[in-house]
């Protein structure tokens, strides 16, 4: 009885709504830390993005594997950097736990695999 | 002339940002192994059971069969270990088998990881090896009052592992069918006795399902884009291995259980080890090496004082030293471990050879993590070691350093 509300109630509900296309949802985002002028232009694939330092969020589809990322301070360019789109560790982990379910959501709809390096100018990077 | 200049900049101011989309799509046709090169895969398993205890005759009377469900990654030579395996793939699985025997050992289930190795890649068949291993449950385990019949395992929660040869027929450009050989183990690693293991032999049929999903990320700048949805499968030459000895020391825990405690369901008893290593990496693949192992089993007091009640035992009576030679077979960050020792003292009797087969992971270039299962008598399972370690390296001079 108990494992048939498991396999009717609970393995759906894990197949439905998988680790990465809940918690990451359909919009991947890229950090400008701090240590970036507050005027400095940030563009992708020569589409300008914003301005200075700010989370963000774009949705699934504009940052592509092999998209690159410029960051222009006036006529200068302080960064140049080619993104990739890599499977996120911590929801394969996630979708593991869930008995592995939730990766037939997200593999095939791409929800698993998020920009890497996602994160510029942050502390780490001075 | 001034009219097509301002037509010129107008179309160009309009369509700017467009045109930056447009010839990224461009780039991406031409791009060798753009997207992700993924599969979902479906299998079937029938076979028997190695019966290698005469209580299986009455417990496993029919075959069993199962069924399991992966999702997975074909690597594309982007890592250097993908190249020294030749394009493996691997991912996740989750697994149902029927051991007809629902009453005594139940219907394991078991999550899982798995490799895939190509030995052969040929234009329509592949041939490969595959290893998978995980966590195994749904186990009815052993109870002198309730299931007493079931001497193999005494636990829920079981090891999987499985071993096989793959042959891929590619029947489409997104479908592959399967057919193989494989070896499935469950046990428990002595962590709650019996832990005889479950052993079985069969074959196995398969439906591989390709599919590249960057198209859900080109939809919005370029719906026509049609993804390869298989790579190219190019291996890359690697540089030439930078040779090193590596030193490394590690300490390790787990609980363990005797035939004693049959009856006493909740007593775990302690287990120690630390070993000392000297390794030489010579290979991309491989290390080799000797060490020093110092084993405490907390397990023989419980043993010892079942089968000699009237005599006192101390530490020295469960502890073991020994000394063993081994591999390391290395994927990146990942070495499964095998090594093969003899003890130099024993506190109690365990049998001269034993055995550890295990994987090893470095978080960083000093400290590594291990997970274990050490053997006894040859290879029955003795214990489980999870551990951390330490190591430090001494590299050798490079072949074009030699001449």
């Amino acid at each position: 009885m108990l494992r048939s509300k498991i396999l009717f109630g609970i393995v759906p509900m894990i197949f439905l709504y998988s680790c990465a296309t809940v918690l990451g949802g359909k919009k991947n985002s890229i950090v400008i830390g701090e240590y970036i002028p507050a005027d400095a232009e940030i563009y992708l694939d020569g589409n300008q993005i914003g301005t200075g330092p700010g989370k963000y969020k774009l949705s699934k589809g504009v940052i592509l594997p092999g998209s690159s990322l410029h960051v222009k301070n006036g006529s200068d360019t302080i960064l140049n950097q080619e993104l990739d789109l890599e499977a996120h560790p911590a929801y394969l982990a996630g979708d593991f736990l869930l008995l592995g379910l939730g990766l037939i959501v997200d593999v095939p709809t791409g929800n698993i695999y998020r920009p890497k390096p996602r994160k510029f100018f942050t502390r780490d990077d001075r | 002339m001034i009219d097509r200049v301002r037509n010129f900049v107008l179309v160009v101011l309009l369509l700017g940002p467009h045109l930056s989309f447009s010839q990224d799509g461009a780039d991406k046709g031409k791009k060798e192994n753009f997207g992700f090169f993924n599969f979902i895969e479906a299998k079937g398993h029938f076979g028997n059971f190695v019966r290698h205890t005469d209580s299986l005759d009455d417990v496993l009377k029919g075959n069993y069969y199962s069924g399991e469900v992966r999702v997975g990654f074909q690597s594309t030579g982007k890592a250097d270990w993908q190249n020294l395996y030749k394009l493996p793939s691997y991912g996740f699985g989750f697994f149902h088998g029927n051991v007809n025997s629902p009453k005594e050992i139940g219907n394991p289930m078991a999550a899982f990881f798995f490799f895939n190795v190509p030995i052969v890649r040929g234009g329509k068949v592949d041939l490969t090896y595959d290893f998978s291993s995980g966590l195994a449950f749904n186990f009815r385990e052993y109870d002198s009052a309730e299931n007493p019949r079931n001497d193999v395992l005494g636990s829920k929660l079981n090891i999987y592992f499985n071993l096989g040869l793959v042959a891929f027929y590619h029947l489409s450009e997104r479908i592959d069918l399967s057919l193989g050989f494989d070896f499935t183990h469950y046990s428990n690693g002595a962590i709650r006795t019996p832990n005889k293991g479950l052993n079985m032999y069969g074959m196995n049929v398969g439906v591989r399902y390709h599919l590249n999903p960057v198209k859900s990320f080109t939809r919005l700048s370029d719906p026509d884009f049609q993804p390869e949805i298989r790579p190219q499968y190019k291996i890359r030459k690697l540089p030439p291995h930078q040779r090193y000895l590596e030193f490394y020391s590690a300490v390790s825990g787990g609980l363990k259980t005797t035939s004693a405690d049959l009856d006493d369901r909740d007593t775990y008893h302690p287990i120690f080890t630390w070993t000392i290593d000297g390794a030489y990496k010579y290979a991309h693949k491989g290390r080799i090496g000797v060490g020093f192992d110092y084993i405490y089993d907390g397990s023989m007091e419980r043993w010892l004082n079942f089968i000699y009640p009237d005599s006192t035992h101390d530490w020295t009576d469960f502890s073991h030293v020994g000394v063993h030679i081994g591999h390391d077979l290395v994927v990146q960050k990942v070495s499964l471990v095998t090594q093969v020792g003899v003890y130099l003292y024993e506190g109690n009797e365990k049998g001269f050879v034993w055995a550890r087969v295990g994987l090893r992971y470095d978080f960083s270039d000093w400290l590594f993590g291990r997970l274990a299962l050490k053997t006894t008598e040859g290879f029955i399972a003795d214990l489980t070691e999870l551990g951390v370690g330490i190591r430090i390296k001494k590299n050798l001079r490079r072949p074009k350093d030699l001449n």
